[in-house]
């Protein structure tokens, strides 16, 4: 409820909202171009970007006193953990055999997987069929 | 009462000041901090989704490059300004009710309940026109269109995360409309706009969430 965040904010709400549009038709435009397996990287900086201004302006970050700001990066660090060693996991072992490519060729299997049904991931762990 | 004397920042007495704070200060940032902790669970129940997604498309990258092709970009793109509009009316609404401004509280809510109302409705064309060509997860998945069998998951992942922010949005704007109705009934002021402050907060982070969403999705390319 400090004063001075909501004095003077209410424009700056609307140049937070035209670099958000802008950085919308940027990240749109990138996907037309053929950055190789940075596409993704690129979109994906793009869209932190975006999630900042959001964050800092629009849900008031910047005024807020930092245990918000503290709650909100540390749940963003271990969701980097929940991601990063699973997919060191996955990286580092044989390739999986996922649920729609059993599918595809044992189109009778489908009674005996209703478990793989709920969560189509590495649940496989016969050999790939040739395709 | 005039132990609490030393709160002598705000109106005389502030009537929705709960006995257990200190002051109308503290019961604010009080609030604020559990909404966002229940902002970080919910950043966390998206996550396993996210990492899923992750794992999955590192394993087939061209299933995912096959998948998005049947993404409908303009609508998607649409979609992504229409969740960034709604997040700059509701900004304003809470900053129209910090300011006594009940006219235009009112107002941007109700623009934010209609972008969200587009948001729905544009949704719902992308997946009946899914649904029609039987792009659906898993093993309900009946294209025959050809591409990488994995495409099956791509669609899983599609729907589960779409599906889950769309139930969000859904909430958001139950929440929206309580806030109207609360604040046609003058229950907030400059002094109290809690309410109206989490939920804006809450609906910052729908629009958070699709902003991964739209490129992670739409744009793999």
């Amino acid at each position: 409820m400090s004063e001075h965040a909501h004095t003077s904010s209410s424009s700056i709400y609307l140049i937070i909202l035209g670099a958000l549009l802008v950085l919308t038709c940027v990240t749109v435009g990138a996907a037309y171009v053929d950055f190789g397996s940075f596409n993704l990287v690129i979109a994906v900086l793009i869209a932190t970007v975006k999630a900042t201004l959001v964050a800092m302006f629009f849900m008031h970050l910047r005024h807020d006193p930092p245990i918000n700001a503290i709650i909100f990066v540390s749940s963003l660090i271990f969701l980097g953990l929940f991601l990063l060693f699973p997919l060191i996991d996955i990286q580092s072992r044989d390739k999986v055999v996922p649920y729609g490519l059993r599918m595809q060729t044992q189109p009778a299997a489908q009674k005996q997987a209703p478990a793989a049904a709920g969560t189509p991931g590495p649940a496989a762990a016969e050999p790939a069929p040739a395709h | 009462m005039s132990a609490d004397s030393h709160v002598a920042d705000h109106s005389a007495e502030p009537a929705f000041r709960q006995h257990h704070f200190i002051n109308a200060e503290q019961q604010f940032s009080t609030s604020k901090l559990g909404m966002w902790l229940l902002l970080a669970t919910e950043i966390l129940m998206f996550g396993g989704l996210f990492v899923g997604y992750g794992l999955m498309q590192s394993l087939y990258p061209e299933a995912w490059v096959a998948g998005h092709h049947h993404l409908d970009r303009p609508m998607g793109a649409l979609n992504t300004v229409f969740l960034l509009i709604s997040s700059y009316t509701m900004v304003m609404a809470v900053h129209s009710a910090s300011t006594n401004n009940k006219r235009w509280t009112l107002l941007n809510l109700l623009l934010t309940l209609g972008f969200a109302g587009g948001f729905l409705v544009v949704k719902y064309f992308e997946y009946s026109h899914k649904f029609h060509d039987g792009l659906l997860p898993g093993r309900l998945f009946a294209y025959h269109g050809g591409g990488p069998p994995q495409q099956a998951m791509f669609f899983g992942f599609y729907f589960a995360m779409t599906g889950l922010h769309g139930i969000h949005v859904l909430i958001g704007m139950g929440l929206i409309a309580w806030i109207m109705i609360r604040a046609s009934r003058d229950e907030f002021s400059s002094a109290y706009y809690t309410p109206v402050d989490l939920v804006g907060l809450y609906w910052h982070l729908v629009d958070l969430i699709w902003i991964y969403l739209f490129p992670l999705l739409y744009l793999v390319s």
